[in-house]
């Protein structure tokens, strides 16, 4: 089973959150410092430039999609090296209609991202969003968890089974999903039950976990 | 050389379809082949210079491997598995029917994804699971499929071989 380590290496050392990886390499930065600021920045909100979420924002209309199911800018995040590291992360929830994640409207959202119709930075926007997810939903923030069922909804079956094993991995599956084996991707009634689940926002945060990841990937990136 | 067997699971098939890699299906490509290509140049090139010891291209390689599982315009390989309840699993995708194939060829003529991440010991997170072999461009010579079932999710629903029994 993958631990929730795994994917916090992965999000951390991924292009598509390229500066933080770049954060534990940089020379001159005090480990301990980052860590430490890490913490002390978490959660202050600071918001820079728009990232990537324009791009899913603005997805052609997808045959069945709620009209409001996608919010704008919902995370921004940046680096800022000034003696010290720093992630400044924002986030905002999806903007859900009443009943979006309910019933016919969330059955007909089903696997909508991945049509074949979909753009490469529509595809890439919901690749980069479900990795910055991962991070800010182990750092606390409730709303990572809601784009990730929003992510995990519509997206093709190896991002549902990214998210279903990232979940089951941080211990928040929630109760309503039954079954699901890391091996084979998630069935449809499974993808439907944890994306229609609120089970998600009972689920206990680890900002500990964050930090253990970052303070993992320093022997790694030196290679 | 060595044999080997990969399973895939697709929502459609009949024995006159080429089964290519999701970039040469890609409608947002001007020329699809040529970018075949350079993708899989691309990733000849780091798995090179990864072996060589380069530490960015080994980073790099990390990246594209997870982003190939994740992102189909850049995946210029035909999906398979070495293990046959995944590919079922895809052919079942959305609890409905589809088509679980059967695929022969040479072990050294495709992508192993997990043997890659071994050889330089990077992330695999969820999708080593699919213990995917990626076959370049389409599955032709030396690949072939050598059987093919229609299967259904619904339990109690037995495979019906169509291919070659028909």
């Amino acid at each position: 089973m993958a631990s929730p380590d795994d994917f916090l290496r992965w999000s951390l050392s991924s292009r598509d959150v390229e500066p933080v990886a770049g954060l534990v390499t940089a020379p001159g930065i005090d480990p301990d410092l980052l860590i430490h600021s890490l913490g002390e920045r978490l959660a202050p909100v600071t918001l820079s430039r728009p990232w990537f979420l324009p791009s899913y924002a603005t997805v052609p209309d997808v045959a069945a999609r709620p009209d409001d199911l996608l919010g704008p800018l919902a995370l921004d995040a940046r680096l800022s090296i000034e003696g010290c590291a720093a992630i400044y992360l924002t986030w905002a929830r999806p903007r859900l209609a009443p009943g979006a994640f309910a019933g016919p409207a969330l059955a007909a959202s089903f696997g909508a991202d991945a049509v074949e119709a979909v753009a490469p930075e529509v595809e890439l926007a919901g690749y980069r969003l479900m990795l910055a997810a991962f991070l800010g939903s182990l750092a606390g923030y409730e709303a990572a968890w809601d784009w990730l069922r929003v992510l995990l909804l519509r997206g093709p079956l190896n991002r549902q089974l990214s998210i279903m094993g990232f979940a089951a991995a941080a211990g928040s599956l929630p109760p309503a999903v039954e079954g699901f084996d890391e091996e084979a991707v998630p069935s449809r009634r499974q993808v439907l039950a944890a994306a229609g689940s609120t089970g998600w926002e009972t689920l206990v945060p680890s900002p500990e976990l964050l930090f253990q990841a970052v303070d993992g990937l320093r022997p790694e990136s030196t290679i | 050389m060595a044999g080997v067997t990969l399973y895939r699971g697709q929502k459609v098939w009949d024995e006159a379809m080429d089964i290519s890699a999701p970039t040469l299906r890609s409608a947002y490509m001007p020329d699809v082949v040529a970018y075949t290509d350079t993708l899989l140049l691309l990733v000849d090139g780091l798995m090179a210079r990864a072996d060589g010891g380069d530490a960015a291209a080994r980073r790099d390689l990390e990246n594209k491997l997870l982003g190939m599982q994740q992102l189909s315009y850049e995946n210029p390989y035909v999906s398979c598995s070495r293990s046959t309840s995944t590919a079922r699993s895809f052919a079942t995708g959305g609890d409905t029917p589809g088509y679980l194939l059967q695929i022969t060829g040479d072990d050294q003529a495709g992508l192993d994804y997990e043997a890659v991440r071994t050889r330089h010991g990077l992330t695999r997170d969820s999708v080593k699971y699919l213990d995917e072999v990626g076959i370049p461009r389409k599955v032709a010579a030396p690949f072939t499929v050598v059987a093919v079932w229609l299967v259904d999710p619904t339990p109690g629903v037995a495979d019906i071989e169509v291919y070659p029994g028909g």
